[in-house]
C-alpha cells in the first residue's frame, strides 16, 4: 500500500513520457528545428513544468539542503554521497554489461567490491583514491547505445530536463535496479524513497552556489539549463559507445550560418604536464 | 541532475587559473598563451590597489586580448547576427563584452585554491586546442577544460572554452536564441536580447 503510493515519482514520469510518445509519435518532429539543437517541440509545456519544479526547488528543495549542509559535517556528507553512488553499482554493472562494455564494467565491478568492502560498505570511495574512475550508467544510455533516439526534450515534474528515451528508462529502472529489488524482497521497499529523497538533497546541497550563480547569470535559465543537459547526456552516450576513446567536445564552427563541422587534425601534442599550487585568493 | 551544471560552471575556474600553472615548453606557444592569460589574471586579483571599477576595467582589457570577443559574439548571436542592423549588431557586440566580463568577473571571485596543469596541445586547422585539467582542493573528480584557440598573424585568441564537453560558445548561443526567439524573433528580438544584456549586466555589477 504505502509503497504504492510512494512509487509516484517514477511513476509518474513514465505515465507522462508515455503520453509524450503516443502523441510525438503521431507528429514526429520536423527537420527544421535542426537549425538550433534544442529539440523542444513542447516548449510552452516545458516551461510551465520547470517554473513549478523551479517553484518546488526555491520553497523546499533549496531550503532544505541549506540545511543539510548546516546540519551535517561535510566527512558526513560525503559518505552519505559515497554510499548513494556505491548503491547504483549494480544497476550500472547491468547497463555497462547490456551496452556491451566488459572494460567499463569492470570497472564498476571494481569499485563496487573496494568501496563495499573496504570502504565500509561505501562510506568511502576506496575506488577513486585507487584510480578507478567512477561512470555513470543509466537504461536511457544503454538504449541510446542500442540506437534508439532521445525523442523531443521532455521537463518531468520534480525530475526536470529528461526526454521520452530516458523518462520511460528511468521508470522501468527503477523497478528492475537490483538495489530496489532486493529491498523489495526484504519487505524494505521504503528505503528505496528514503534513498531517492537523500539522494536528490544530497545532490543539490552541493550544488547551491553553483545553481545561484547560473541563475544570476543567464539570461534564459531554461535554455540554458537545455543546452548543458543536451551537451552533457550527449557526451555520456558517446563515452559509452566508445569508452575507450573517451568523448571529444565537438569543434564548433564559428560562422554564423549553418556551418559542417571541421575536424580537428592533430599533427602535434606537447605532453608536458606542469602543476603548480594555485595561491590566489581573492579578497 | 544538477551536475552538469557546476561542470559548466568551472569554465569561469578554468580562466583564472590557467594562473598557477609553471611555464609551459617553448615550443607549445598555445599552451604558453593560456598560461600568460592566467599570469595577468591573478595579478589583477591580488592587486589589493584596485578598486571595483579598476578591477572590472582591467578584466575588461585582458577578456579583448584574450579572447575574440567579435567572434564569438556573432557565433552566438547564430542566425540572428544577419538578421540585426549594423547599429544593432554594435551594440550588441559592445554589449556581449561586458556582459561576459561582468559574469566571469564574479566567477573569479569564487577561486579556492584549485590546482592547474596543461596536458598539452594539438594544432587545429584554424588555431589549436589545448587541453587543461583542473584540480579541485576538495578531492572531487578533476575536470577537463579544453581552450579552442584561433591564430591570427602572430596572435592567438580564444574562441570557445569547453569545460567536460560543455562548450561555452554553444551554451550561449542556445541561451541567446531562445531570448531573441522569445522576444519575437528578427529586428525586435534583437533589440529584447540587447535588453536583456543590459539587465544582465547590472545585475552582476558590472
Amino acid at each position: 500500500m504505502v509503497s504504492r503510493r510512494l512509487l509516484s515519482a517514477p511513476t509518474t514520469a513514465l505515465m507522462l513520457s508515455a503520453m509524450l510518445l503516443a502523441s510525438c509519435a503521431s507528429a514526429p518532429p520536423g527537420p527544421s528545428d535542426a537549425a538550433d539543437d534544442t529539440n523542444d517541440p513542447y516548449e510552452s509545456v516545458n516551461r510551465v513544468i520547470f517554473d513549478v519544479n523551479m517553484s518546488i526547488d526555491k520553497y523546499f528543495f533549496e531550503p532544505v539542503a541549506e540545511g543539510y549542509r548546516w546540519v551535517l559535517p561535510t566527512v558526513v556528507r560525503t559518505g552519505i554521497s559515497n554510499v548513494l553512488r556505491n548503491l547504483k553499482g549494480p544497476l550500472i554493472m547491468a547497463n555497462d554489461l547490456l551496452e556491451g562494455n566488459p572494460q567499463r564494467f569492470g570497472d564498476t565491478f571494481g569499485r563496487f567490491m573496494m568501496n563495499t568492502f573496504f570502504g565500509l560498505g561505501g562510506l568511502i570511495d576506496v575506488g577513486t583514491d585507487a584510480k578507478i574512475p567512477y561512470h555513470d550508467a543509466d537504461f536511457g544510455m544503454t538504449l541510446a547505445v542500442w540506437g534508439v533516439g532521445s525523442g523531443p526534450y521532455l521537463v518531468l515534474p520534480l525530475l526536470n530536463s529528461s526526454n521520452p528515451r530516458d523518462g520511460i528508462a528511468y521508470g522501468l529502472e527503477s523497478y528492475a535496479d537490483p538495489v530496489s529489488i532486493e529491498l523489495r524482497a526484504h519487505d524494505m521497499g521504503e528505503g528505496n524513497y528514503v534513498r531517492l529523497g537523500v539522494g536528490l538533497i544530497s545532490e543539490r546541497a552541493n550544488h547551491i552556489e553553483d545553481i545561484d550563480e547560473l541563475k544570476r547569470s543567464s539570461l534564459d535559465f531554461y535554455a540554458t539549463v537545455r543546452s548543458l543537459y543536451w551537451q552533457s547526456r550527449n557526451a555520456d552516450i558517446e563515452a559509452a559507445k566508445s569508452p575507450s576513446n573517451p568523448a571529444q567536445p565537438k569543434s564548433v564552427s564559428y560562422d554564423p550560418g549553418p556551418a559542417p563541422t571541421a575536424t580537428p587534425t592533430a599533427s602535434q601534442t606537447t605532453p608536458a604536464t606542469t602543476t603548480a599550487d594555485g595561491k590566489a585568493k581573492a579578497d | 541532475m544538477w551536475k552538469y551544471l557546476s561542470r559548466y560552471l568551472a569554465l569561469g575556474a578554468a580562466l583564472l587559473i590557467a594562473v598557477s600553472a609553471t611555464p609551459a615548453r617553448a615550443a607549445d606557444e598555445p599552451g604558453a598563451f593560456i598560461q600568460g592569460l592566467g599570469d595577468q589574471a591573478i595579478q589583477i586579483l591580488q592587486n589589493k590597489q584596485l578598486g571595483q571599477k579598476e578591477r572590472q576595467a582591467a578584466f575588461n582589457k585582458l577578456f579583448t586580448e584574450g579572447f575574440d570577443v567579435p567572434e564569438i559574439g556573432k557565433f552566438v548571436l547564430g542566425r540572428y547576427w544577419n538578421v540585426a542592423s549594423p547599429t544593432q549588431q554594435q551594440e550588441y557586440l559592445k554589449l556581449f563584452g561586458t556582459y561576459v566580463v561582468a559574469v566571469y568577473a564574479n566567477r573569479f571571485s569564487q577561486y579556492s585554491g584549485e590546482k592547474f596543469t596543461v596536458a598539452g596541445s594539438q594544432t587545429t586547422p584554424d588555431g589549436a586546442s589545448v587541453a587543461s585539467q583542473i584540480i579541485r582542493p576538495n578531492g572531487g573528480p578533476p575536470i577537463n577544460i579544453v581552450w579552442k584557440i584561433s591564430k591570427q598573424g602572430a596572435a592567438y585568441k580564444i574562441r570557445d572554452v569547453v569545460a567536460e564537453n560543455l562548450s561555452m560558445a554553444v551554451t550561449q548561443r542556445a541561451e541567446f536564441s531562445s531570448v531573441v526567439e522569445r522576444g519575437g524573433g528578427g529586428a525586435a528580438g534583437v533589440d529584447a536580447l540587447n535588453n536583456t544584456l543590459k539587465q544582465k549586466i547590472a545585475a552582476n555589477g558590472g
